[in-house]
């Protein structure tokens, strides 16, 4: 199931783009409670925080995004799904991104490679027992 | 005046008309946006790129062994055929066919083998996830070189030469490895040697560093219109979103309105084939044949996905010495230069698969323009010099 048709069912889509805050590569794990990775708003107070590695992200090289979901200032978690689209371009990626959790609602998006330069639209969904929560920020390498 | 203008270009380095008594920044036409882009195809030549799946790849004695497989006729059923056949080193490793000529059909346009090592996949399909997997697909084609395992084995066994080189590359006597073994070694001897072929520094190479650094008069020996074409190449005509890098592409796989059929009148699935061959295959970075099933690279032939928007696509190929390559596309359709550019700018967008890529939209350009793009391409080939070895 792609990420992005599971996105489009989702009703009170987070559409904020983009983020705030630098992230460095040899930052303290993601944290719900500040930190200077990306912070994106979505839903019913729930919060991405999120670090591309490198960042700002390679062009059409492979790199990673570690990812955190918190509601009401703790993790969330649930089974993720993520996709990146060029949305100008009407197209995706190439290549299936890897998630592999990290341990304390912490997860690593591996595997994904932005193959052209110009805008891309990230897409994250956590899908947790009780709730699902999407949101989008901007990638641009 | 395609020759003239190419004269121009490959034998007066200042570039007679560039700008003689042009005085303030030969660069001032382009924004920064359009500065950054430039700079972003190159430094040139890159870095040398080792191949971690192939144990030889960079083994001096490897590339030399594979040199001379490459020139080996007898490395094929009717002992007339090398790798050299369809990929002249005096025409940039292409043959100047529109497809080649093989012992069967051929659908395809002989890619050219220059700076392959850089390449992620191999082939206009991408069937091939390594140089050394491209390498051996010819050796078992039938409609190419059809020696096959057996065959090739027993061919490496049998000349005292080429078998002293096996067992000083691989370290033991091919008669001690079974024909699959030899066969595959065989292909990575060839993708080593390959590997070090890298087209030499052209003129768009020059005026990119001059760019860099500031040098004006160097920027003016780049002709004006060279300039003016890389203007339209990096801005409106957009092409480098998809030939981007030093390499000028992307590696990756687009349709561009070209005929979706072949010669016998098959559709071409391109890359959403080359991708499920590429699965099926033995002999991908993920298989038993491989150094290095687990890194980077071995990742993204785990990770690519099929996709309906493959169908029909194929690779955007480097345009490095794309003056040489003639003719151009997978299917050696458009016969010269000016027929690829005047398909960009008539571009039938009727052709174009529905989910595939949605900013090609004709260029309509005219006459001025579509000549200063011309000039542009022709300064990314260096002449009809030997390529240079990077190691």
């Amino acid at each position: 199931m792609r990420a992005g048709l599971v996105l489009l069912a989702l009703a009170g889509l987070a559409t904020a783009i983009g983020g705030t805050g630098p992230a460095r590569a040899d930052d303290a794990p993601l944290a719900c409670d500040g930190g200077d990775a990306h912070r994106v708003a979505g839903d019913d107070g729930a919060v991405l925080r999120y670090r591309p590695l490198p960042d700002p992200p390679p062009i059409n090289r492979p790199f990673a995004i570690e990812v955190l979901v918190c509601a009401d200032g703790r993790p969330l978690t649930g089974r993720l799904s993520f996709d990146a689209r060029m949305p100008a371009h009407g197209h995706g990626t190439n290549y299936l991104p890897a998630i592999r959790p990290l341990g304390a609602g912490r997860a690593r998006v591996g595997d994904v490679l932005l193959h052209m330069p110009g805008h891309w639209q990230a897409e994250l969904v956590l899908r947790a027992p009780e709730r699902a929560v999407g949101f989008r920020f901007a990638l641009t390498p | 005046m395609i020759r003239a203008l190419l004269a121009v270009l490959l034998v007066l380095p200042v570039g007679a008309g560039a700008g003689a008594g042009e005085t303030g920044d030969p660069a001032a036409i382009y924004s920064a946006g359009e500065r950054a882009t430039i700079l972003a195809h190159g430094p040139w030549p890159p870095a040398p790129a080792r191949d971690p799946s192939n144990a030889v790849s960079g083994d001096p004695a490897a590339i030399a062994f594979g040199g001379r497989l490459f020139e080996e006729h007898r490395l094929s059923s009717n002992r007339r055929m090398a790798c050299a056949s369809c990929h002249l080193s005096h025409r940039a490793f292409t043959d100047g066919q529109p497809v080649s000529t093989g012992q069967g059909p051929i659908h395809r346009n002989a890619p050219s083998v220059l700076n392959s090592g850089l390449m992620r996949w191999f082939g206009w399909d991408g069937a091939s996830d390594s140089l050394w997997a491209a390498s051996l697909r010819p050796l078992l084609a039938v409609e190419e070189m059809a020696l096959g395992l057996a065959g090739t084995a027993a061919f490496i066994r049998g000349d005292a030469a080429h078998a002293a080189d096996y067992a000083r590359v691989f370290a033991r006597p091919a008669a001690a490895d079974p024909d699959e073994t030899v066969a595959v070694n065989v292909a990575k001897a060839i993708a080593a040697w390959q590997e070090t072929q890298v087209s030499p520094r052209t003129p768009f190479d020059a005026f990119r560093d001059a760019l860099a650094s500031g040098d004006r008069p160097a920027m003016r020996r780049y002709p004006a219109a060279a300039r003016r074409g890389l203007k339209l190449f990096v801005g409106e005509g957009r092409c480098s979103v998809c030939h981007f890098g030093p390499l000028f592409t992307s590696g990756e796989f687009e349709s561009t309105g070209l005929a979706h059929f072949r010669s016998d009148g098959r559709v071409d699935p391109g890359r959403h084939g080359g991708i499920r061959e590429m699965q099926a295959s033995r002999y991908n970075r993920l298989g038993p044949f491989s150094a290095d099933r687990t890194g980077p690279r071995a990742r993204l032939s785990r990770q690519v996905a099929v996709r309906h928007r493959n169908w029909g696509a194929f690779k955007v190929p480097s345009l490095r010495n794309v003056a040489q390559t003639a003719p151009y596309m997978h299917d050696g359709s458009l016969a010269d230069l000016e027929a690829v550019v005047r398909h960009y700018s008539e571009l039938d967008i009727e052709r174009l698969h529905a989910d595939g890529e949605r900013i090609l939209n004709p260029l309509r350009l005219d006459r001025r323009a579509a000549d200063d793009l011309l000039v542009f391409l022709r300064s990314l080939s260096a002449g009809a010099g030997p390529p240079s070895a990077s190691r």
